[in-house]
């Protein structure tokens, strides 16, 4: 892509900073070695920060990842012992309720 | 190439002219890097030269982020079916608590009426407590 001129808006301090230093800036553009080793640390800075970032993001995601293994482990085994409790007690209050049944003509007989 | 630098507000400005050999030099490190014209031309401008002696280099670091992204896709990947399944799993969890505390009601009711002893639900009722209050979006 060809430029013919290129606009740069900056803030009233950057451009009163810039204004003042013109000069030595106008050198900067030619000081190409200076410029690609900013150019790699910066890149170094961006590229170890983003790799800082997602070792966090994975660390996070791992933890998080293993405390849902260990809760599905744990719901599973609470249905089965859900399960098991809804049939004891649904047995043990038919027996009861035949028992009552019972009862309740024995009672009955002796009125 | 002229290189207009203005202030957010205002009309004055400052010019910068430099040749097209030179900027099209300039253009092809910033693309080396990545770096957009704008964003280098703020170096150049305001930000400075960093004195930088390190020869460590960057193929390493992206490889090594390459390689962190992999594993953060394939996390990813499998989190959302495992969230799934245990979101159904406690749903089912919850439902069996419901039937069962009112099984419970019932035991408590007709061990009463028939002079028996009343059953230990310590367990079980903690359970149910647990179930009840799960909510979905944790």
């Amino acid at each position: 892509m060809l430029y013919l001129e290129i606009e740069l808006r900056v803030s009233q301090e950057e451009f009163k900073q810039i204004k003042q230093n013109k000069k030595e800036i106008e050198k900067r553009f030619y000081r190409l070695d200076e410029l690609e080793n900013t150019l790699k640390a910066l890149k170094l800075r961006y590229l170890s920060k983003h790799r800082d970032r997602l070792k966090k993001k994975l660390d996070e995601m791992e933890h998080n990842y293993e405390d849902l293994l260990n809760f599905e482990k744990r719901a599973m085994d609470d249905k089965e012992f859900l399960l098991k409790i809804r049939h004891q007690l649904s047995k043990e209050n038919y027996e009861l309720r035949q028992q009552l049944e019972v009862n309740s003509y024995e009672n009955r007989d002796k009125t | 190439m002229k290189i207009v630098i203005k202030p957010e507000v205002g009309w004055k400005k400052v010019v910068f002219k430099i040749p097209d050999n030179q900027f099209g030099k300039i253009k092809k490190l910033g693309g080396k890097y990545g770096f957009r014209i704008d964003k280098l031309l703020r170096i150049i401008l305001i930000g400075g030269f960093i004195d930088y002696q390190d020869n460590s280099n960057f193929q390493d670091l992206e490889r090594e982020i390459e390689s962190l992204e992999r594993k953060l896709y394939e996390l990813e990947g499998k989190w959302s079916p495992l969230k799934f399944r245990t979101y159904y799993l406690a749903m089912d969890d919850q439902n069996l608590a419901i039937q069962i505390s009112g099984l419970i009601a019932e035991n408590k009711r007709l061990r009463k009426i028939l002079g028996k002893p009343e059953r230990d639900y310590s367990k079980i009722e903690e359970l149910i407590h647990y179930y009840m209050g799960f909510d979905s979006r944790e």
